[in-house]
């Protein structure tokens, strides 16, 4: 009687089977990050490599051969190598194949072993998925104004990219499970931050006095802004004397009254209160300006590695609040159901509770939302690295690919349309997570089925 | 405490501190469990019965829920007598399932639905007795078959929604016992299950109860459910206890006029034969938990009420002399009209 559910049967993996844009977006993806995990194999140079001499800056994409010209018939695919010109009008460098040099056939599983790279900053290699021999050179996408390889760039690019996509997710996730968990499970048991000194006991002893520290820090700074108010704007006349003596007035009221509810009665905040209206406050501030300002906050010279992980934070950051409200009213419900009850008669403490009972409830939305928020994410950090704030030199990101696209004005575009490539795979990406995460809603949520 | 007493509530008073105002939910009520005895707690909804049990195993709702009052004496599997209500939170999760267990009126939510049954009545186990997964699972097995569930070794690994509503609260009775509890808190354990289960699930708790020696408090509004299965009876009405006697006499000869409202309202099939009259019913409703009526909270649907009598103060829980308490101020003239 026991249900039999292998991989053939599960009826969640049916489901999404039947998606089969879903099925489209997994595969892509796979490639996708199989790519950037990968990536010195599958791309044929180093990222960062360039030649002075010949210069190849701004090189269209290399043409495929196919045909060999002398016998007209197919051939191994092949390409020749190029002769650099200056456009005498647009002062634009031209490349024109040059066949004098031979024909450089397409190689695959080459080994460059002047072009050492890493996998997983490990493992130490030099074979190369394809590539040709020098002096010629492959550009499947053209290169950028340094002449570096742009498909190289952009595949290295993608690791920047799209684990960033994952990492905010999970940061997000992070605060938004715990913030929200919290919210939820301990909605109407306020705490206490405050404790009036007639019941600073056990731990209140400690809490207390540093509880106290705090809020006549506050009654302080309360009384400090109307004074510093009051000095910086000294009063001529008898109006603003009065508003000078106003504003000395409410800030001492409000020191005052802090002051009377700390000695009186215990000050106590319900924890969801205090989330969910920062979460709303979160989420009334555009959230690109936001991303902005936080960024202005830290400094844009730092180690480009800091930069990376400061941007996951950031986006992480901002993007918590959707998700701790929904996990939140899950919460709520779920900690209300009899077996949370019956849980609890067995003994079982409230962590024990959240572990078991109550996070596993909101699993299946937190899959779906996270597959459905890491495009979001991607795309927060190539608007980063467009505007300069996200990742730099020498790493690479398919936001930071972009903004180099455009530095050369709008001329780059008609001029040098290779450059919008790491577009394409923002898109690609952007797309393929959408599909997959609508695919695992459907699959994972029945009442959504049509 | 007297040494075969296995539970002493005194005085206990649960108030819920609402923004309309203080619901007196529990306000004052005592009785005492006996060791291997079964006393049920009767009362119509919303008399405080569920409010006890859950404030014995301090699951009240906090806030807005409290307990106010009173003590709950309790003796542990150690022999000691502790006041629950005086206990730390780490304490009394030990005296949780451990030496109290409770199984609830819904079978068919008490369940999580994405945990097998096995899983659920491992986790009890693992939790108070320390043992390995595999003991556990195994123990597990067994429980299942000391409820009666066939193939035990099987139904461990199915989930709630593959069973009936009656298997699932026999394996809420195996969860609840995995732990050798010395008292079981049943709160309408059968409202939700049709007649022939009921039967069947009411059988089990007696056989179980013969075996293991437990003491069981009974939570019910059903009458025929606790001449089934009680030794002595707790009345309860708005908040308070109003008689207590052992199960005979109070059927037989019920003091309170609640009580004898209560019964009158029992379809009886021998006495319809004769009257082939309606069946009577107490008039008026439990009244408003915020504003309870002055004196006795009975007196506005009472027959015998007494105006200047009954409704001026709370009468006292009076000792009759045979070993019940009534809270009338009228039961011996009331007792006298019968007669």
């Amino acid at each position: 009687m026991a249900q039999a559910t292998s991989l053939r049967t599960n009826p969640v993996l049916q489901r999404f089977r039947k998606h089969r844009l879903a099925v489209w977006g997994g595969r892509i993806l796979l490639v996708l990050y199989l790519m950037a995990a990968f990536a010195g194999f599958f791309s044929p140079y180093d990222p960062n490599y360039y030649e002075l001499y010949p210069p190849k800056g701004n090189h269209p994409p290399t043409r495929i051969h196919f045909v060999d010209p002398e016998t007209k018939r197919l051939s191994r695919p092949f390409v020749y190598a190029t002769k650099r010109s200056i456009d005498p009008v647009s002062l634009q460098p031209r490349y024109e194949e040059d066949p004098s040099q031979g024909k450089f056939y397409v190689r695959f599983f080459v080994r460059t072993p002047e072009h050492p790279y890493t996998v997983f900053k490990v493992f130490r290699s030099d074979l190369r998925l394809f590539g040709v021999d020098p002096p010629g050179r492959i550009f499947l996408m053209g290169t950028d104004n340094f002449g570096r390889d742009l498909f190289s760039r952009i595949v290295y690019g993608g690791q920047v990219s799209l684990t960033i996509g994952i990492l905010s997710a999970l940061v997000s996730f992070a605060l938004g499970l715990l913030l929200g968990g919290i919210a939820g499970y301990f909605s109407g048991r306020p705490f206490h931050l405050s404790l009036p000194p007639s019941r600073w006991r056990g731990l209140g002893l400690v809490l207390g006095p540093l509880s106290f520290l705090l809020w006549l820090g506050l009654a302080a700074a309360a009384l400090f802004l109307a004074l510093s108010f009051a000095r910086l704007s000294p009063g001529k006349d008898p109006f603003s004397l009065g508003i000078d003596a106003l504003v000395v007035l409410l800030g001492a009221l409000a020191a005052g009254a802090i002051l009377y509810r700390l000695f009186r009665e215990p000050i106590r905040l319900d924890p969801d209160d205090l989330i969910m209206r920062t979460v709303e406050i979160i989420a009334a501030i555009p959230s690109l300006f936001l991303l902005i300002s936080l960024r202005a906050v830290f400094p844009t010279d730092v180690d480009p590695l800091l930069t990376f992980y400061l941007v996951v934070g950031l986006l992480g950051f901002i993007g918590w609040g959707g998700l701790a409200r929904v996990v939140r009213g899950i919460v709520l419900s779920v900690r209300e159901m009899d077996y949370v009850q019956a849980a609890r008669a067995l003994g079982a403490s409230d962590g024990r509770i959240i572990a078991r009972h109550v996070l596993p409830a909101t699993a299946s939305y937190v899959i779906v939302s996270l597959s459905l928020t890491i495009p979001g994410f991607i795309l927060g950090e190539s608007g980063l690295s467009f505007l300069g704030l996200g990742v730099t030199e020498p790493y690479t990101s398919w936001g930071l690919l972009l903004q180099a696209a455009q530095q050369g004005g709008f001329a780059s575009f008609t001029d040098r349309p290779w450059v919008l490539w790491p577009g394409f795979f923002i898109f690609l990406s952007v797309l393929s997570w959408n599909f997959l995460g609508d695919g695992l809603r459907d699959a994972l949520d029945p009442r959504r089925r049509t | 405490m007297d040494e075969k007493r296995l539970l002493e509530v005194k005085d206990l008073k649960v108030h819920f501190f609402t923004d309309d105002g203080v619901v007196k939910a529990v306000d004052g009520v005592s009785f005492h469990v006996d060791k291997g005895e079964t006393l049920a707690v009767v009362g119509e909804s919303g008399s405080g019965k569920s409010v006890t049990s859950l404030a014995i195993m301090r699951l009240i709702p906090t806030p807005p829920g409290r307990i106010v009052g009173g003590e709950v004496l309790f003796r542990g599997k150690d022999g000691q007598v502790r006041d629950l209500t005086k206990l730390s939170e780490a304490e009394m999760r030990r005296i949780r399932g451990n030496d109290i267990a409770m199984i609830f009126q819904e079978p068919m939510t008490s369940l999580n639905p994405v945990y097998t049954v096995g899983d659920q009545i491992a986790e009890a186990i693992m939790l108070h007795q320390g043992k390995s997964r595999k003991e556990a699972m195994e123990l597990a097995a067994h429980m299942l078959e000391l409820v009666g569930i066939p193939e035990p070794k099987k139904r461990l690994g199915n989930y709630p929604h593959q069973m009936s509503g009656g298997m699932r609260q026999r394996v809420m009775i195996a969860m609840a016992l995995s732990c050798n509890p010395s008292l079981l808190i049943a709160d309408e354990p059968t409202t939700a299950l049709d007649v022939t289960i009921q039967a069947q699930i009411l059988e089990l708790m007696k056989k179980l109860q013969e075996e293991i020696g437990m003491s069981i408090l009974f939570i019910t509004h059903n009458l025929g459910v606790v001449a089934e299965m009680a030794d002595r009876v707790v009345v309860m009405y708005a908040g308070r206890a109003v008689e207590q006697a052992d199960v005979v006499p109070l059927f037989k000869d019920p003091l309170h006029p609640y009580t004898r409202g209560l019964l009158h309202s029992v379809p009886r099939l021998d006495l319809a034969a004769e009257h082939k009259e309606r069946l009577e019913a107490i008039p008026g409703n439990v009244p408003n938990p915020l504003y309870l009526p002055s004196g006795c909270a009975f007196h506005p649907r009472c027959k015998h009420y007494v105006e200047g009598l009954c409704d001026r103060e709370v009468p006292p829980l009076e000792d009759t002399g045979d070993g019940r308490q009534v809270r009338c101020v009228r039961w011996r003239e009331i007792r006298e009209v019968r007669a």
